[in-house]
């Protein structure tokens, strides 16, 4: 579950007020809207990256509004996945649970199931440069997932890809969903991602957030997209 | 119409072929420039020979079987290119022990063998030295006359003579290419005995013959001449002996120089890794944080850049006079003053570098390495670092270039002394200034060389953006 509590944002120039929003429990939400409306800002905001100058994020039952990036127990994918460009595909599924001291077994454990999941298992040993952009953001995912965070944020994390593997990663991110317990926030402005995925949609404007929630979604999607949902193909 | 615009486009054509012309001519003379500066240390190295002066005292050793004394003495003579005619045979006798005590050297009123009246204590030309060899152009057991003629294969300076001659007069004539250049005579003596020695300023010629009217021989033979004693193999294999032995080999042969290197490599690393540890904390920090007076910060760090380095040391010498006695003494013209010298200056530009290197590395590494449960120490060591690694390299090899070619303030911080603060631009300056010249070039083609070493591996190591 994700909270945001009229929380406001200033970077620069940049402001944002009083926004609210709340993805339930193992929804899938897409925050959608176009360039400069503060998408991203807002993910920073909840990954504890940039401050917020008012209002409370929370998440599950906690208040992490004031708890440091690495206490919030957030997977976070950014945009272009922000590979590290001196490790290999095995580092980075394993990165976090180092990070936070776990053991040894449970690490290779952990990065084994990732990459059978994921379909990392030929590359575990593979530097990331010479992926393929679907093997990156996969690893990117992987990289987030690995320490079984209870929230995961996306941003645009299929932008970058050809037609044939983002209907690929369409299922991949449904089964996540559907394996792990993860309430998503996925930033696109790409309607396809929300028609192939969505529980919630949030749409972020100047004049503030507008939320499509999932009884009103399919109807939303044939309006905006002129075709219909196919979240569960 | 149509032909006013093909003219045009015709001239257009013309003038883009001009542009570039001229920018190619602006540029190339700069690279042209560059190249000949190196090009010109290389050809002034190898081709530039050594002038050495050498001193030849006739003593080729004690007879053996296969051979006498004066074949030995024309064989040791040959790698100058010299050789000895004379129209009698020729005789090395040793003047301790001569056959006639005539010709013994010194004199017996000095302790020695000889009795020649020209070289006893009371003649004009009283013979008090230990002579050692004498070439003579005749067994001199008689009073005849006789000539040594030496000739050279290139032209040389005979700087001195030390001749044993008879009463009359001895003619020592210069040729070149068996053209008379000038002749000088010793006054006569007042016997047999009598001892000559002739300073002589530098007469360039390829041929010597001396006159012994009334008999006499030469003790020593002193002349410049370019080039320097080869050995058999070396004539064999010239251009291996010109690897082996050139100015820069001499160079790295002499011990003072050998310490000047091994200052500057040593001084330089710790420049280098002192740089490193201050330019990454430094540059991380300008790349990534937004302070208080962050620009000042910047433009401080511009300073050692933009000032003129012998500021720098000036300043470096001021500052340490108001530091405890002790620590004066520990830095001052001492080899921390080298190190710290360098540091002033090389640390700029590390840092400079190290601040682009970590411009270029995506905030959003450190950013994704926080949400995964980094600190943010961690996330900088684990994530950043490894990331920021060529620039590291570059900035050390950079700073590592700067220490090596730094001179001004090392020489008013740190002194030029010997063995002590002696790196290799001070060595350079060292010799120039007793005008060896050939040695200031082989020191600065081994700066040269270690420059390239640097300039490739900034290359290997750094990107397009942070290179030099």
């Amino acid at each position: 579950m994700i909270t945001l509590k009229d929380i406001s944002i200033s970077a620069g120039t940049f402001r944002l007020d009083n926004v609210s929003l709340h993805v339930p429990h193992r929804h899938y939400g897409i925050l959608m809207g176009g360039t400069g409306t503060g998408k991203t800002s807002l993910l920073e905001a909840i990954t504890g990256l940039s401050k917020v100058t008012s209002g409370s994020i929370l998440l599950g039952d906690r208040d992490v509004t004031d708890l440091k990036p690495a206490d919030r127990n957030i997977g976070y994918v950014p945009q272009d996945g922000a590979l590290f460009s001196k490790m290999n595909v095995a580092d980075h599924l394993a990165f976090s649970l180092v990070a936070r001291g776990a053991k040894k077994s449970t690490i290779q454990t952990r990065v084994h199931e990732l990459a059978s999941t994921l379909g990392l298992q030929d590359h575990l040993h593979r530097g990331v440069r010479n992926l393929s952009g679907g093997e990156k953001q996969r690893v990117a995912l992987g990289r987030a997932l690995a320490s079984k965070p209870s929230i995961l944020l996306l941003d645009e994390p299929l932008s970058a890809l050809d037609e044939k593997t983002r209907n690929q990663m369409y299922h991949l991110l449904r089964k996540v969903l559907k394996d792990n317990a993860v309430t998503v926030l996925h930033v696109t402005h790409h309607i396809t991602d929300a028609r192939c995925l969505a529980d919630t949609v949030f749409q972020l404007s100047q004049t503030g957030i507008q939320e499509i929630s999932s009884e009103n979604i399919a109807t939303w999607i044939e309006q905006e997209s002129g075709r219909s949902p196919m979240r569960d193909a | 119409m149509t032909s006013a615009k093909s003219t045009n486009s015709k001239s257009l054509i013309h003038s883009d072929g001009l542009f570039t012309a001229t920018l190619a001519v602006l540029g190339g003379t700069y690279v042209l420039l560059i190249l000949l500066l190196l090009a010109g240390d290389l050809v002034y190295l190898f081709t530039t020979p050594v002038t050495v002066e050498e001193t030849i005292t006739f003593d080729p050793g004690e007879d053996s079987p296969q051979s006498n004394k004066e074949e030995r003495l024309l064989e040791s003579i040959a790698p100058y290119g010299m050789t000895i005619e004379s129209e009698v045979p020729l005789s090395i006798f040793d003047s301790a022990k001569p056959i006639n005590d005539q010709w013994g050297s010194p004199h017996r009123d000095y302790g020695g063998p000889g009795t020649g009246t020209g070289g006893q204590s009371s003649a004009a030309y009283s013979n008090d030295k230990h002579l050692g060899n004498i070439l003579a152009p005749n067994a001199i057991d008689d009073e005849t006359p006789g000539a040594l003629v030496f000739h050279w294969d290139q032209p040389i300076e005979v700087n001195g003579l030390q001749i044993l001659a008879g009463k009359k007069p001895v003619d020592i004539s210069f040729y070149k290419n068996d053209k008379k250049m000038q002749s000088v005579t010793t006054p006569a003596g007042d016997g047999p005995g009598s001892f000559h020695a002739i300073k002589l300023a530098g007469i360039e010629s390829n041929k010597l013959k001396l006159l012994f009217r009334d008999g006499g021989g030469v003790a020593t033979l002193q002349f410049s001449w370019p080039g320097r004693l080869r050995s058999s193999w070396e004539l064999k294999y010239p251009i291996l002996s010109a690897v082996i032995y050139n100015p820069m080999t001499q160079a790295l042969a002499k011990p003072e120089i050998q310490y000047s290197i091994a200052l500057s490599l040593v001084s330089c690393t710790i420049t280098a890794i002192i740089s490193i540890w201050i330019a990454v904390p430094l540059g991380y920090l300008l790349s990534r944080y937004s302070f208080i007076g962050k620009r000042f910060v910047d433009a401080i760090l511009d300073i050692p850049i933009i000032l003129p380095p012998l500021v720098v040391g000036l300043s470096l010498l001021i500052l340490f006079q108001f530091s405890p006695i002790t620590l004066r003494d520990a830095v001052v013209y001492q080899i921390p003053a080298v190190i710290l010298a360098q540091v002033a200056v090389a640390c700029a530009f590390a840092v400079r570098t190290m601040k682009a290197a970590f411009d270029q590395i995506d905030p959003r590494y450190e950013q994704v390495a926080l949400t995964l449960g980094c600190s943010q120490a961690t996330a900088f060591s684990r994530v950043v670092l490894p990331e920021a690694i060529p620039g590291i390299l570059t900035a050390g090899t950079l700073a590592w270039a700067r220490a090596l070619g730094e001179f001004g303030p090392l020489l008013i911080f740190a002194g030029a002394t010997r063995y002590k603060t002696e790196v290799l631009s001070t060595s350079v300056f060292l010799e120039l200034s007793v005008g060896d010249l050939s040695a200031a070039v082989a020191i600065s083609m081994i700066m040269v060389i270690a420059a390239i070493i640097v300039l490739i591996l900034t290359r290997v190591w750094g990107t397009r953006t942070i290179s030099l």
